[in-house]
């Protein structure tokens, strides 16, 4: 016990006289996510979904569902545009609308008549801002509309719910991204690439002719950079806080748990490469393998409903994407790609396999 | 305590075609210094890191105080101290830190300070480990060595890079653990810190033990006479020298002959008749004792130093 304690506060001193280490985990983050936020965000207030609406349908049905959208709640969130549907693609195409809604033809008859009818959205995977949080919004109100039109009384339980969705900014997802991006980072770049250094550099084999287990040694190494972790996300929230308006919407426990289990899983991955990477090359190579696919297909930068439909799968197998998606959930209530419990569950899963990984292959020299 | 510190028996360790250790045997007897001499690649590093448990050897038998690093290992590792020969010091801790880390690694632990001015570092114990020079560290290895006030100590090469001074200094520091009844293992290249510590030195060559004595012993065993050493300019004429009056054997090294004569007087002047003859020029002539390196020569053909 005494051995663990004593490397705590070695991993606590070692940390904070490197500045390379605090750049990169706890001020690059950051940086990141201000700098991502800012340049993709309009400039005032809001966030607001440009929807172009083509409506072919002469009848009731589709001038009921235009009129739905002119309350105030909806219109500080979605800006409508109607037109044809060449002019409305025209505008897609350029980017002045995010996405479009096409009322098909004869939809009041098929209504009428108890037939379903099919509305068309054309989007843009390209800008993932408008792919991603304006389709959920759409599915949104056509489930209201779809109550509404089957007898529901009014559509302004659409509306309740689509502002919920439609306040997120590019900031808003920013934030979290970054944050669990920071926790990669921690794994990477604060564990990983320290152990190997200290490898090559013999001191493990120094210390393997002393009495030290492994496992002790592992032991202080993540539960030091468990509280780096918190540090981070406690920087994410005051910089969230000061300057952005983000914070932590959800279960307060509940982030604060998914912090933690994010930092255990990603240093446990630190321990493991580690153990793997027979030289300090190797390690480079295997951490960009890494970084790289989880940084990208997390979600975190980019919505996964965004990426090439070959793409999208492998965020599944990704660590990161669950812990995105539970920061997500957390701070900014994000509409969930999993339920928040299946997210915490498959991150505790990565840990128990990669802490055994990690121990079994382990090396001193 | 044990009677026995350290058996090594018949042990053998290979590296694809490199056979490190073929078949080494050798007892230290607790409360000796013990000394592991030899030419780089001969094997001394494979031997220690066996003792050690750093290594598993392919064969033979190892016992350190009376155990076996197969169930043992943590119980060996907390009564040995070791100093290696390259030691990675965690780079942004200053020395005292240094210090203090590696005594919470232990069961028991002497003060950090007391250890630092054993090796005279006192002064630098708010300096970052990464900013001493290749002496300091070295002598932080020796203390780190000793932090856990160690049975059996091990020094691989302790006065490696050291100024004189410093090098007196740890031999004192050596005199201290053997008076204090510690067992002592060290590699050297020095052959003049082999005769004044060791007990017993053990020479090694190609992974074999091929002298194991006193010091003493072992001069006197292969050389009851004198050494004359010399610098030939050109080629020495090698049988004629051999032939000289009282020479008994003659070592040629790069160019440099060392004779040795039971009859000093008569080997000079047969020498100097050479000269005379225009059979051989020669400068830098030194006529001493036999010592360690002379024995280390005659066993292997080198000088221990390149």
């Amino acid at each position: 016990m005494k051995e663990i304690k004593a490397f705590f506060v070695v991993n606590a001193k070692e940390f904070m006289r490197d500045p390379m280490a605090l750049i990169l985990v706890l001020a690059l983050p950051i940086a990141f996510a201000s700098f991502f936020g800012l340049i993709f965000d309009g400039g005032d207030g809001a966030w607001t979904l440009q929807l172009g609406i083509v409506n072919e349908d002469a009848g009731p049905a589709g001038a009921q569902f235009l009129e739905g959208l002119h309350t105030p709640d909806v219109e500080e969130a979605i800006t409508v545009i109607t037109g044809s549907q060449a002019e409305m693609q025209q505008a897609l195409r350029d980017g002045d609308v995010g996405l479009v809604l096409v009322l098909p033809e004869g939809m009041s008859a098929s209504l009428g008549a108890g037939q379903p009818a099919t509305v068309e959205v054309l989007y843009d995977p390209s800008r993932s801002d408008s792919a991603g949080i304006g389709l959920s919004m759409v599915q949104n109100m056509l489930a209201e509309a779809n109550l509404a039109l089957s007898g529901a009384p009014h559509l302004l339980v659409m509306e309740a719910k689509s502002v919920q969705s439609n306040s997120l900014r590019p900031i808003d997802l920013q934030m979290p991204g970054m944050l669990g991006i920071a926790l990669l980072w921690l794994g990477l770049f604060g564990t990983a690439l320290p152990l190997v250094q200290q490898r090559t550099a013999q001191v493990l084999r120094r210390l393997s002719v002393t009495p030290l287990r492994a496992v002790s040694l592992l032991a202080a190494h993540v539960s030091w950079r468990v509280v780096v972790g918190l540090l981070q996300a406690g920087l994410f929230l005051l910089v969230g806080a000061l300057a952005f308006q983000v914070g932590v919407e959800g279960n307060k426990l509940l982030f604060v748990a998914a912090v933690v289990l994010g930092a255990l899983v990603f240093v446990s991955l630190g321990y493991l490469l580690a153990g793997l990477a027979s030289s300090d090359e190797a390690l480079m190579g295997m951490t960009q393998l890494v970084n790289f696919p989880m940084m990208f297909l997390c979600g975190g930068l980019f919505a996964i409903e965004a990426l090439p439909g070959f793409l999208q799968p492998v965020a599944n197998f990704l660590p990161l994407t669950y812990l995105t998606d539970a920061l997500k959930q957390l701070m900014v209530g994000a509409p969930p790609l999993h339920p928040l419990w299946l997210d915490l569950a498959v991150l505790a899963g990565c840990l128990a396999v990669f802490l055994v990984l990690g121990v079994r292959f382990w090396r001193w020299e | 305590m044990e009677q026995t510190a350290v058996t090594v028996h018949n042990l053998h360790k290979r590296y694809g075609e490199i056979e490190a250790a073929a078949g080494v045997t050798f007892k230290i007897a607790a409360g000796e210094v013990f000394g592991l001499l030899g030419p780089n690649g001969a094997g001394k590093t494979t031997t220690v890191e066996c003792i050690l448990g750093l290594r598993r050897p392919d064969r033979g038998r190892i016992e350190v105080l009376g155990m076996d690093h197969d169930t043992q290992s943590r119980q060996i590792k907390a009564r040995v101290g070791v100093q290696l020969q390259a030691t990675g010091l965690p780079p942004r801790l200053t020395v005292r830190e240094v210090v203090d880390l590696f005594a919470q690694l232990f069961p028991r632990a002497l003060p950090t300070g007391e250890l630092l001015e054993l090796v005279s570092l006192e002064d630098k114990a708010k300096a970052q480990s990464a900013s001493l020079s290749g002496g300091q560290r070295q002598r932080l290895a020796v203390a780190l060595a000793l932090v856990n006030d160690p049975d059996l100590v091990l020094l691989d090469e302790p006065t490696a890079g050291l100024d004189p001074q410093s090098r007196r200094a740890l031999w004192d520091v050596v005199d201290d653990l053997s008076q204090a009844g510690k067992t002592v293992l060290l590699t050297t290249h020095y052959m003049e810190e082999a005769e004044q510590l060791c007990d017993r030195v053990a020479v090694m060559d190609h992974g074999r033990i091929i002298a194991l004595d006193t010091p003493e012993a072992l001069i006197h065993q292969h050389f009851q006479e004198t050494a004359i050493e010399f610098v030939a300019l050109g080629e020495p004429p090698r049988e004629r020298l051999a032939a000289l009056p009282g020479v008994t054997q003659t070592i040629f090294e790069n160019g440099r002959p060392t004779l040795y004569s039971s009859d000093v007087p008569r080997t000079m002047a047969g020498l100097f008749d050479l000269s005379t003859v225009g059979a051989l020029a020669f400068k830098d002539v030194t006529v001493r004792q036999a010592t360690l390196e002379d024995v280390f020569l005659k066993l292997t053909g080198r000088r221990i130093r390149g």
